[in-house]
């Protein structure tokens, strides 16, 4: 007879079953990519999520000696692999994104100690490592192409942020319907809303997320950008914004664990996001966001409480 | 639709049972008797080795004002005083009875009597005339203790003090566990005797209208009830969401009345008294029919053959009731969520059985990194931590866990259920709550 403690019943959700909910939310945005930036969008994605995964393994295997590989922190990688390639342009040499692989898993995650313990989303530092270390080719934006076989000589140009950040307002401006379906220039995942909305939906419907940290980043950042004057439409819907505020900023491990730590967190991002872009040095400031509201998630998990269920009256047992 | 509102979940609800009749189980031959079938202090055996007894018999009496007295379920002999096993694979004192051939036939037909008799609507005229006392007094002597599971006995809830009466009598037929149907089964077949019962506890407390509190996964049961309910009665029947764990005392008094009950205080800190409603027709039983609780209604099911609704005298072997079970098999003892595992079954049912259920595929998987999901904090009904509570736990950190809270987990299991990680949150936090109430009492002691 099995003897044990209640409960006797599981919900058979795993951490596995929950990253792979995340990457098929992902695959609307990624089809997108490769539909618009072809072939080389398409080596992106593969190189960053094989050397991910490859690094995780030889880390555990070698490193920290584990003779099994562990499928929820491979899974775990993967996703990392494919969010760092949706967060690079597509022109970008395949040994950079090794580069930002190697980072993104290996000093961000297995140094604090592998899955779970990491302080930093592992796919946001390793893209900032990439724009920090190799500026000029993390911000050459190929223009997207037209069918799944793009030239990968295309047009390169900058993004529209960009263009708002230099006051460079020639030429055609994007229209919304284009921003919306994703034919503009961009980092591979971040063009195409609509591909983005879609995995929301799909992540709120498997109860993968809530709705506190994308809605509250989304809303500060519109209500922000509209009491400083900045186009809000074209914030919201172009740069890192979507991508950031539903797939990256909603990373278990480096956000809050109360409903209202999540606001606070979602409003802190939508701020600095809205602050770098309007007065900071770079077009983008999505990624420097989160990596800042990473750092403020332990802060917030010790203050911020969840509701109890009664006001404590001295323990009376 | 009414419910609690901080956290909770909904497990599949499994109610294999559902829409079964109750069917009695033939009295054995043989009964082991636990002196302490209660919270509070274990009864004391009246009768000696070698005494003959009949069913309904008294043969413990209380020790104490929080204890209940303890009554032979069969007609035999006492064979012996002794300690039996219990499914904690601890052991307690019990009274063991075998079984007079000839008196057990004879309970065998009046048992038969009395369930054809309780099918019938209930004569509301027999305790018309019953004062608030003789109404106590009955369910006292009939040994009736909550039959929800915790067992506490039924005369300390229902002795309020004259003209500090609580409002209001709170009825849980929620019955949230999965996989349970006793009570419905209950209400389905005897919800007029339910009805009548919850009058006697009215008159008992002096409290002027009650409410039952039941989950609408259970239409048959709440029609039932509908159904003799009278319009002038001041009973009300709550329909309440489906969500656990809403038969939880705390829970329930929020999601029927919306007040909350502070934290270490008992519901009638808010006005409230809250019973089971399987206690509601002891009560019936007892009063109206004279009978003492020596049969309750148990759920058998998962993976056994004779899944059913079964009416059980206490002191059955849970092993006759079973059958032989296989190794690799659970045994719970209530549902999936709060009860206990057996880790024996030559153990004997007690006044807070409530269901026997078998699973073959114990769920507890390999335990995995925590990934921080929050899972556990948006399923805890109580607005805990549980993530934190149990790395407390763990590292034998006691004031902060005391601090975080830890005397307020209600145990529901909620956090353990939600994990994807499989961590056993629960079994850290009970470790650390233990420790923190221990130490609490020890404080107040010396106060």
């Amino acid at each position: 007879m099995i003897f044990s403690p209640s409960p006797h019943i599981h919900t058979g959700r795993t951490v596995t079953s929950a990253m792979t909910h995340v990457i098929i939310a992902l695959l609307p945005a990624t089809l997108c990519a490769c539909w618009y930036f072809g072939l080389p969008a398409f080596e992106i994605i593969a190189i960053s999520i094989i050397s991910c995964v490859l690094s995780e393994w030889l880390i555990s295997r070698f490193i920290l000696g584990r003779q099994r590989p562990e499928i929820p922190s491979l899974t775990a990688a993967s996703l990392t692999g494919l969010l760092l390639a949706l967060n690079l342009p597509s022109s970008l040499p395949w040994w950079t994104a090794v580069l930002g692989s190697v980072f993104a898993v290996g000093v961000t995650k297995m140094a604090f100690g592998g899955l779970g313990r990491n302080i930093f989303n592992p796919a946001i530092a390793g893209r900032v490592f990439l724009l920090i270390s190799f500026p000029a080719l993390m911000t050459s934006w190929p223009l997207p192409g037209s069918g799944f076989c793009a030239s990968p000589d295309g047009h390169t140009g900058a993004t529209i942020l960009g263009r708002l950040k230099t006051g460079d307002l020639s030429g055609d401006m994007l229209s919304y319907t284009d921003m919306l379906l994703g034919n503009m220039g961009g980092s591979l995942g971040e063009v195409g809303a609509i591909a983005i909305i879609i995995g929301f939906i799909y992540l709120l419907a498997t109860r993968i997320i809530t709705w506190h940290i994308p809605v509250s980043i989304i809303a500060t950042v519109a209500v922000f950008d509209a009491l400083v004057g900045a186009p809000v439409g074209i914030n919201l819907l172009s740069g890192g914004l979507l991508l950031g505020a539903v797939f990256m900023a909603t990373d278990y491990v480096t956000s809050p664990m109360t409903h209202r730590g999540m606001i606070i967190y979602g409003v802190f991002i939508g701020i600095i996001t809205v602050v770098i872009r309007n007065w900071g040095a770079y077009p983008e400031g999505m990624s420097f966001a989160i990596l800042l509201g990473n750092a403020i998630t332990p802060l917030i998990n010790i203050y911020v409480k969840p509701r109890r269920f009664a006001a404590r009256k001295e323990v009376a047992a | 639709m009414k419910t609690f509102k901080l956290g909770g979940i909904h497990p599949p609800e499994s109610k294999l049972t559902a829409g079964m009749p109750i069917v009695a189980l033939e009295l054995p031959r043989r009964v082991e008797i636990l002196l302490s079938q209660h919270i509070g202090a274990p009864a004391l055996a009246c009768v000696a080795v070698g005494d003959k007894v009949v069913r309904g018999q008294m043969i413990a009496s209380p020790a104490g004002f929080i204890s209940a007295p303890v009554h032979a379920s069969i007609s035999g002999t006492v064979k012996a005083i002794t300690t039996v096993n219990l499914p904690s694979g601890y052991t307690a004192p019990a009274i063991v009875i075998e079984a007079d051939d000839e008196q057990h036939r004879a309970d065998e037909i009046a048992r038969k009597a009395q369930i054809e008799a309780d099918a019938k609507p209930a004569d509301r005229s027999i305790s018309e005339d019953f004062s608030r006392d003789t109404i106590r007094r009955l369910v006292s002597e009939a040994g009736i203790v909550g039959l929800g599971g915790a067992t506490f006995p039924a005369t300390v809830k229902l002795s309020t003090k004259e003209g500090a009466e609580p409002e209001l009598l709170l009825i849980n037929a929620c019955e949230c566990e999965p996989y349970l149907t006793c009570d419905d089964a209950l209400m389905r077949a005897y919800a007029s005797n339910i009805m009548e019962g919850i009058e006697l506890m009215m008159k008992a407390s002096g409290v002027r209208r009650a409410v039952i509190g039941i989950e609408r996964n259970k239409p048959e049961a709440i029609a039932a009830l509908r159904n003799v309910l009278d319009p002038t009665w001041p009973i009300e029947i709550c329909p309440l969401k489906t969500k656990y764990p809403q038969g939880g005392e705390k829970q329930l008094v929020e999601a029927v009345i919306g007040r909350r009950i502070p934290s270490g205080a008992l519901p009638a800190s808010v006005g409230v008294i809250v019973n089971n409603v399987a206690t509601a027709f002891a009560v019936y039983a007892a009063v109206c029919r004279g009978r003492a609780l020596t049969d309750r209604v148990i759920t058998v099911t998962g993976d056994v053959p004779n899944r059913g609704n079964y009416l059980v005298a206490v002191g059955t072997s849970i092993k006759e009731i079973l059958g032989e079970i296989p190794d690799d098999c659970k045994v719970i003892l209530g549902g999936p969520m709060m009860g206990r595992t057996a880790a024996t079954i030559d153990t004997p049912v007690t006044k807070g059985t409530s269901g026997l259920l078998v699973l073959s595929t114990p769920y507890r998987r390999e335990e995995q990194a925590c990934i921080r999901c929050a899972g556990c904090v948006q399923a805890c009904p109580m607005g805990l931590e549980p993530y934190l509570l149990s790395t407390y736990g763990r590292l034998r950190m006691w004031d902060e866990a005391r601090q975080a809270l830890v005397a307020d987990c209600i145990e529901c299991g909620s956090c353990s259920y939600t994990c994807p990680s499989s961590k056993p949150l629960l079994d850290y936090i009970r470790i650390a709550k233990s420790t923190v109430m221990a130490q609490i009492r020890a404080e107040k002691s010396q106060k």
